[in-house]
């Protein structure tokens, strides 16, 4: 169900938050094989409830998210919930306050139903944790759900909560949207503060939510909520880049945001080509500072080498040995690059373009073949979404469809810097307009 | 090309034999992609301070 769907009959008191706690609870506890919880919160949630039941009773009605239950990525502080960020490090640290997003949502009335599993401290994208186990793909269970936020988009996917939170570095709410067909939205960087959240990479963690439909991310982003079909798309100006974007995919990948574009034309959009000016620059910039900056964080760990996944203590080992020079540099050629691109916006109001180059691998597959071309999973999950973390714009990844092989593909439509509106608008017309069936 | 297992020794962060496939052959690969980029940054560039929403302060 989603939260508009689940906000209705608890208004209409054809559910209690009690009643909806227990069935979600019921259902989390019957996908435990997805192994997309590392902590599940069973009796403080219920406890909740029925806090907020009393408060619906009296009528006190925080919005709408009252009752409404959600999952939190592990990376995020809980109070008095051990917070693991996916590694063996911190398996015993218990939070003495919750992180801002976290309080945010239990204000609005959330209630917390347990912690995602993800990528060993947010540093991949397959969501196979060394530590806490696999997460698996809902659609196809050998397969990997993406990440890091992977068990964010598992929990979605299998419908056990409609909201949960996640953290986009280079990708990571944006990839397992795509990978389980769910909703992803990364707001413009900044737009929610990561205090209280295990850090990555400075300059370039976002924090977000993924949820099943855009209409509910708009939602939990404090839009106001829709009515309708879509917010009206009439003559926005949708940009289709004719670089990078579109080389090297999986046909069916192409085919099927192609036809969500032609879908966005047919609803209204004006569409055009548009060439970018060098996205492939952003993301070795990007490498670059998310070495630095994931070593920095880690460094003094380094000695607890057997604690590390040998693909994450890689990453740190390479990011130990970059020059403080380079680090600054980096940084100062990411003010020319986003000087650069901000002449996109002159032309067009939003991008349309794919989320990953191909569909969810399979769990410890290490390359792919695109076109007959070889190329790791990794960079063929992360190229084509790290441009916009360095460049900070806002961007959403909705499922445009299904490969023959019924595993959902993403589109990605991208805004300039505070108008993720411009998402909420494209993202909610497509959906209703390509009908994607979420039903697994 | 940077020797990058030195850089490492220097900095006592010794890479050892059985990693440098996963380490060195990466950083190579970044430092070629990133020469270009950083070889005619202008003086007066700054350090990027969040998503840009205005045209460029001074024309290059």
């Amino acid at each position: 169900m989603t939260i508009a769907e689940i906000g209705r009959a608890l208004r209409e008191r054809k559910i209690s938050v009690v009643e909806l706690t227990r069935e979600t609870m019921r259902r989390i506890a019957g996908a435990s094989g997805l192994n997309a919880f590392i902590t599940v919160t069973e009796e403080a949630a219920l406890a909740r409830a029925e806090e907020l039941d009393r408060e619906l009773a009296r009528g006190a009605d925080r919005g709408p998210l009252h009752g409404i239950p959600i999952a939190h990525k592990d990376a995020f502080y809980t109070r008095g919930v051990r917070t693991t960020a996916g590694t063996k490090i911190l398996e015993s640290f218990i939070p003495s306050e919750d992180a801002d997003l976290v309080a945010r949502f239990g204000d609005a009335g959330t209630v917390m139903t347990g912690k995602t599993n993800l990528h060993e401290m947010c540093y991949g994208i397959t969501s196979n944790n060394p530590h806490y186990g696999a997460v698996h793909n809902p659609w196809d269970v050998d397969r990997i759900p993406g990440g890091s936020s992977g068990g964010s988009g598992a929990v979605l996917a299998a419908d056990l909560v409609p909201l949960a939170t996640g953290t986009d570095t280079g990708g990571s709410i944006r990839i397992p949207a795509a990978y389980c067909g769910v909703v992803g939205l990364k707001p413009t960087f900044g737009h929610w503060s990561c205090r209280g959240v295990v850090p990555l990479a400075f300059t370039l963690d976002h924090m977000g939510v993924m949820t099943r439909t855009v209409r509910d991310a708009a939602i939990a982003f404090g839009q106001p909520r829709p009515s309708g079909r879509g917010f009206g798309i009439k003559d926005l100006r949708a940009g289709v880049p004719e670089n990078f974007f579109f080389d090297r995919l999986d046909p069916e990948v192409a085919a099927s945001v192609r036809r969500a574009v032609q879908t966005a034309a047919a609803l209204g959009a004006r569409v055009t080509e548009i060439r970018l000016p060098d996205p492939n620059a952003l993301n070795t910039v990007a490498r670059l500072i998310q070495l630095a900056e994931a070593a920095t964080v880690w460094r003094r760990y380094q000695d607890r080498r057997q604690d590390f996944g040998p693909d994450v203590f890689a990453l740190l080992q390479q990011g130990l040995v970059i020059p403080a020079t380079d680090y600054l540099d980096a940084q100062r050629v990411r003010t020319l690059l986003a000087r650069d691109f901000l002449k996109v916006w002159e032309s067009v109001d939003c991008l349309l373009a794919p989320v990953t180059a191909i569909t969810a691998p399979r769990i410890g597959e290490m390359t792919v073949k695109i076109d007959g071309s070889e190329e790791d999973v990794r960079l063929a999950s992360t190229r084509l979404t790290r441009p916009f973390n360095v460049l900070g714009w806002p961007a959403l990844a909705l499922p445009c469809g299904l490969s023959n092989g019924g595993l959902p593909i993403g589109l990605q439509i991208v805004a300039p810097p505070h108008r993720e509106k411009i998402l909420f608008q494209l993202g909610s017309a497509l959906e209703d307009a390509l009908g994607f069936d979420s039903t697994i | 090309m940077t020797d990058w297992q030195a850089v490492a020794a220097a900095l006592q962060a010794p890479i050892p034999p059985g990693d440098r496939a996963s380490v060195i052959a990466p950083l190579e690969k970044l430092e070629r992609d990133f020469r270009p980029l950083k070889e005619n940054i202008p003086l007066d560039t700054p350090l990027w301070a969040g998503p840009i929403e205005s045209g460029p302060v001074s024309p290059e």
